[in-house]
């Protein structure tokens, strides 16, 4: 239990939920996270600009097909972040 | 109930951890292969078994041999393809292979060479049929209840 480390920027509920999502992938398409969230995309995109903004996840653009996707990703801090902080959750249950 | 520095409860950690549990089963729960698909895997896998029993000295069963190892490596391929049309990426470099997938690999491996081994030495040519039926049945079960692999730290910069 070594890299326990409470995030207080991963522990909000959404913010919490993205990244236990992207953790089994490599990445998911922004309108995939919107509808297992059932979050509107507003409010999804501003969740993703704090996860960015900290380094946590990557945002990748790519056209397919005459439109554009996007696509998200846990970054290496992302995902030691958020199992540090899953860790810091398992120590407080006990 | 005690606190800690963050504030946080017991009851809160335990809340958010079944949160994270549930996020995680329901992308898990998405990336399971679509049924057609374990089946087509499972077969080509189960037949693939069966032949390596019959295949030495035969070049019909080692024609079917390759066949359906080619059919496996397509549907992992179609596999990945349908993720990616429903919006999840997972690249094949980038998973390691949890416990159970291990368990699930190392037994197909065994029946694998027990087919063949079996096969040689006594000569019945039952064993490969059931061995191949085995695999089948190993594969579909681990495929669409098991957990088989996870994605590493190696995705994203």
């Amino acid at each position: 239990m070594g890299n326990a480390s409470f995030d207080d920027l991963i522990h909000a509920p959404n913010r919490l939920k993205i990244c236990a999502l992207l953790t089994p992938v490599t990445s998911l398409e922004f309108t995939v996270l919107c509808e297992q969230l059932a979050v509107s995309d507003s409010v999804l995109s501003k969740h993703i600009k704090a996860l960015v903004d900290a380094d946590y996840v990557v945002i990748n653009k790519k056209s397919s097909e005459g439109r554009q996707r996007t696509w998200l990703s846990l970054s290496t801090k992302g995902r030691k972040a958020f199992k540090g902080h899953v860790e810091a959750l398992k120590e407080i249950v006990g | 109930m005690s606190k800690n520095n963050h504030q946080i409860t017991a009851d809160d950690a335990k809340a958010a951890l079944a949160s994270i549990g549930a996020a995680n089963r329901i992308t898990v729960g998405s990336m399971r292969p679509p049924l057609w698909l374990i089946l087509l895997c499972s077969v080509a896998l189960g037949i693939k078994t069966t032949a390596m029993g019959f295949m030495i000295n035969d070049h019909f069963w080692n024609g079917i041999q390759w066949g359906s190892y080619i059919i496996c490596c397509l549907s992992v391929v179609l596999w990945i393809v349908a993720l990616r049309i429903k919006g999840i990426t997972i690249k094949i470099t980038d998973v390691n292979i949890t416990n159970k997938g291990a368990i699930s690999a190392l037994f197909i491996c065994a029946l694998l060479v027990l087919s063949r081994v079996i096969y040689l030495q006594t000569g019945s040519s039952v064993f490969p049929f059931i061995a191949g039926v085995l695999n089948a049945l190993i594969l579909m079960f681990s495929l669409h209840f098991g957990r088989l692999f996870n994605a590493t730290e190696k995705g994203g910069k």
